[in-house]
């Protein structure tokens, strides 16, 4: 069997135990892949994602992370270590104001000399683009070149996880282009593995697998193709398709053209060129 | 209500001693029906937002309401229960412990019964798609995200104001909320307000505007028709700003070859111009 990375089996939880937030869910992630979760406000997606690393504690159901038992106590260190988070508000995350040491926060906390941490730094804020921002005041920054260093202090300790938690939600879209683009970067040269919860259907669109949630629930997983292309499925959970399955289903409804609907850009081009 | 801005300059004190020109000599005027503003982080559409609204006092040039100086004298104080501005992430300013006081609170302290205060409120929760009757004992700080915004929107529209202000709306709310903030926002206009909408968000204004306006470094740089703005994607890209996303669709098929016509805004305008497209 192939290795995973994230496997949860049954994992539920309720703040309050009269209103289960997550009910049974059982996800497999491979090394390396990309997959969006999608779902309306209050469906559980983060509430899931934060158990990936354990800020919300195990009430019910397995769940291993690169290995490590997300339930055992011993492991909570490693765990956060080799899982990181990127949240909504990045002014929410940063423990100094000076980007430089915000980013080498990580890596000095998990141990490493404080020359080791400044290379680590370095190399991360080289990877979202942010070269030279080492003395700049986070707060200075725009929102888009925030959320960049909250991901440079993740990469900074080197996680084989990254869970992004409607990262771009909040930045204008060249904040988001940018950002997108480190994320990807991280992916391509450093194999991270990528959990990426967003209401952005285009984004969710260039993942290699989607998770629909539902009432607490995985009410769907697949390819974006075959995912994001039922209308049915995706209305039941307050969701839309992608504006290109969206024209396509009108094209085919205008008599001109026939065949699945696809998600991205690309996909509408060579559809309409066969 | 007919708002207008004549030369409209306003300065922030950036790093000390610094001056930063948030407003460099506006002039625009503003009438029934929804305007979107689009401009990236720091453009000055907040800025413009707020001296509109009367909360920040221009260093120079005129605010007229109705045609009226509304920078002096006593028609500013007769204007201000006319406008309502929601600002970005306005559930952050909640303070009521219930929904139902939150959403009264502004009425009840301009003099209006109780009993009309819940009428109204109760008309501005249907219009963004919540019941009063539903939420109106809760605790506002214990509703999801996108209640929590349509609660403060909600809140402003109760007021019945004739100039709307409203700063990124649909910023981080899920497909669902934000069709329920972008319909209460069409209805205010259908009203007869004067409505005036910052946003990043291309297809949300596609959808409720009639005008754009983008702001560069405090100054206006485009200002027309929706589809003129936001169903161009070249022109909006050299502006560093984003067009709508079938606008956007139309330009990368275009760039493969692929025949589009027009300038469609939506998915459906976007397969009637692929349609259209193959035709010629």
């Amino acid at each position: 069997m192939d290795e995973k990375i994230v496997e949860a089996r049954g994992v539920s939880h309720a703040y309050v135990r009269s209103r289960p937030t997550l009910r049974n869910v059982s996800l497999d992630v491979s090394p390396g892949e990309l997959v969006a979760i999608v779902g309306e406000n209050g469906s559980g997606k983060t509430t899931f994602a934060r158990h990936l690393n354990a800020l919300i504690p195990l009430q019910e159901g397995e769940l291993e992370v690169a290995g490590l038992n997300a339930s055992d106590p011993d492991a909570l260190w490693e765990l956060r270590r080799a899982c990181g988070m990127v949240f909504q508000n990045p002014e929410n995350q940063f423990v100094s104001s000076v980007v430089g040491e915000d980013v080498a926060f990580g890596p000095r906390n998990f141990g490493a000399s404080e020359k080791d941490a400044s290379t680590l730094a370095f190399s991360a804020l080289v990877a979202v683009g942010l070269e030279g921002f080492e003395r700049r005041d986070v707060h200075a920054l725009s929102g888009g070149q925030q959320q960049r260093v909250a991901l440079a202090g993740v990469l900074a300790s080197g996680p084989r996880v990254i869970v992004l938690d409607e990262a771009t939600s909040m930045i204008d879209p060249q904040g988001r282009d940018d950002l997108v683009s480190a994320v990807l970067a991280a992916r391509s040269e450093r194999g991270a593995t990528i959990i990426w919860i967003t209401h952005d259907m285009e984004l969710a669109a260039r993942a290699d697998r989607v998770v629909v949630m539902r009432n607490g629930e995985v009410a769907a997983t697949g390819s974006p193709a075959d995912v994001l292309t039922d209308e049915e499925l995706l209305a039941s959970a307050g969701l839309e398709m992608p504006l290109v399955a969206r024209a396509w289903k009108e094209l085919v409804r205008l008599g001109g053209v026939q065949g699945p609907a696809p998600v991205t850009v690309e996909g509408l081009v060579s559809a309409l060129c066969m | 209500m007919y708002v207008s801005l004549e030369d409209v300059s306003l300065a922030y004190e950036g790093a000390p001693g610094e001056k930063v020109l948030a407003l460099d000599g506006v002039t625009l005027a503003f009438d029934a029906g929804v305007t979107g503003v689009m401009g990236r982080t720091g453009s000055g559409k907040s800025t413009l937002l707020e001296v509109l609204a009367g909360a920040l006092r221009p260093d120079s040039g005129r605010l007229l309401v109705d045609g009226r100086d509304a920078l002096h004298g006593d028609a500013v104080r007769g204007f201000s229960g006319q406008i309502g501005l929601v600002f970005q992430i306005p559930e952050r300013q909640f303070f009521e412990p219930t929904v139902e006081r939150e959403v009264s609170f502004g009425l009840l302290a301009r003099g209006i019964s109780p009993r009309e205060a819940r009428r109204r409120a109760s008309h501005a929760f249907g219009l963004l798609g919540l019941s009063l009757d539903g939420l109106g004992r809760r605790s506002p700080f214990a509703l999801s995200g996108g209640q929590q915004r349509r609660v403060a929107i909600a809140s402003v529209l109760a007021m019945r104001p004739r100039l709307l202000l409203l700063d990124e709306p649909t910023a981080g709310l899920d497909p669902r909320s934000r069709e329920a903030c972008l319909s209460a926002i069409c209805s205010a206009a259908d009203d007869g307000a004067t409505v005036v909408v910052a946003s990043h968000d291309a297809n949300a204004l596609a959808r409720v505007a009639g005008r754009v306006v983008t702001l560069e470094d405090g100054r206006v740089t485009l200002d027309g028709p929706v589809r003129d703005l936001l169903g161009n994607a070249d022109l909006m890209g050299a502006h560093g700003l984003e067009a709508a996303c079938a606008a956007r669709t139309a330009r990368a098929l275009r760039r493969s070859g692929v025949v589009v016509a027009g300038s469609p805004l939506t998915a459906e305008e976007l397969a009637a111009a692929i349609v259209l497209g193959r035709a010629l």
